[in-house]
């Protein structure tokens, strides 16, 4: 890809260029931080039921109508935003205005409690006249910045509880969704897509990292509780596909994750 | 080196622009360096045509020349990506690879360009390894430059 070049003229080096390197990964030197890590959007697996039949996306919106969790404090809120933005990336997917318009809200409302600053807060005006313009596609890198900026208004107050809490709530969110999805309308092939226990590690380190007092939350421990029962339940080998049974175990878990 | 960043003064993913007038209004040199790497990622962004979704979130760093890191992230089965490594003013020619979960290449883009893409189609869900390089630097930059990785699939 050199058809983009971002820079001036070309340069004469004075040094010798590097060789370039084409040996495998060593992954047994590798070291990484859990900052190297890049998290997948919150609708990334959601887009991989692209092919499923309408029934299934019915099924898909109608389980999204229910959210039955109380922002009653800062534990249940970051839950709500993390549950609410997945189901916006569903909406997204499906170009559901209503749910849209109604997540979106529920998303806002948790992030203020949360104390994102007014312009992120203001953002969900220019999120609502896009849809209302029906530019699905511009709403997306919107919402993802509304969400980290949101993520990010909370590491400035050193609210790292909340953060983690809304990072996995969200992921469990999507896959209850992807899940009803594909018990409506099962086929192996979209399993191949639940193959994350990597990402379900990860969000378990973080999880196991929030304060005490946030682990008391009854919400909290029904996230961690179905977290924990996951790497379980995933696909372990490449080509793991799952059966209709254990995307419906699959879907008992997460749904076991938001609790009143 | 590789903080995972959420960029305050970017309002619009992909507006290669709107970064642009960002990075003449921003006082700090080092944070600058990365608007610029970042406005070359942007740059391609902008050419991908309207269907490929972006991820807004980033990695970033500095490298000296001749250095490379290695970052990872969950790809899913059934979606295109592509992986984008851009270098700021000082970069010369950025490379990026991506490795699967047992260190095998599965793509990569090693043309002498500040601007990277790898473009992958993952046959399973899993973690991937995205390695960026700095394999050449601009005279003058101090031997080092700013890389932003950034994610678009469809």
């Amino acid at each position: 890809m050199t058809s983009i070049f971002c820079g001036s003229s070309l340069a004469v080096f004075a040094e010798e260029n590097p060789k370039k390197d084409e040996s495998p990964l060593d992954l047994k030197t590798l070291k990484l931080a859990d900052s190297d890590y890049a998290m997948p959007l919150p609708g990334e697996i959601l887009s991989t039921l692209k092919s499923a039949k309408p029934e299934a996306w019915k099924q898909v919106t109608a389980a999204a109508q229910t959210l039955d969790v109380a922002a009653d404090d800062e534990a249940s809120s970051a839950i709500l935003l993390g549950a609410s933005v997945a189901d916006c990336f569903l909406a997204i997917e499906t170009k559901d205005t209503a749910l849209f318009d109604k997540r979106s809200d529920t998303a806002l409302e948790a992030a203020k409690k949360l104390g994102a600053e007014q312009p992120i807060l203001d953002s969900g005006k220019t999120l609502k006249d896009l849809v209302k313009e029906g530019a699905w596609m511009k709403v997306v890198p919107k919402l993802d910045n509304l969400h980290l900026e949101t993520l990010a208004a909370m590491r400035k107050i050193d609210d790292t509880d909340s953060e983690a809490i809304t990072l996995a709530s969200g992921w469990l969110r999507g896959l209850y969704l992807f899940s009803e999805g594909l018990l409506a309308d099962y086929s192996a092939e979209p399993t191949l897509a639940l193959r994350q226990k990597d990402l379900v590690n990860h969000l378990i380190i973080k999880l196991s990292g929030i304060s005490d007092s946030a682990k008391e939350s009854a919400q909290v421990k029904a996230l961690s509780t179905a977290l924990g029962k996951l790497p379980a339940a995933l696909p372990e080998a490449k080509d793991a596909t799952l059966t209709k049974e254990q995307v419906a175990a699959l879907n008992a878990i997460a749904k076991s994750a938001f609790v009143k | 080196m590789n903080t995972f960043f959420r960029s305050r003064f970017s309002k619009l993913t992909g507006a290669a622009a709107m970064l642009s007038a960002a990075l003449l209004l921003t006082a700090t040199p080092a944070t600058a360096s990365v608007l610029g790497a970042r406005v070359c990622a942007a740059v391609l962004f902008d050419a991908l045509s309207s269907d490929w979704y972006i991820r807004d979130a980033f990695n970033y760093g500095l490298l000296q020349r001749g250095q490379s890191t290695v970052l990872s992230t969950t790809l899913n089965a059934g979606r295109t990506y592509k992986v984008v490594a851009g270098g700021c003013e000082d970069a010369f020619d950025v490379d990026v690879a991506v490795y699967d979960e047992s260190g095998n290449l599965v793509s990569r883009d090693s043309d002498t360009s500040p601007l990277a893409v790898a473009t992958v189609s993952p046959r399973w869900s899993g973690t991937f390894y995205v390695k960026v390089t700095m394999y050449q630097v601009r005279p003058n930059s101090g031997g080092a430059a700013h890389y932003v990785v950034q994610y678009a699939y469809q």
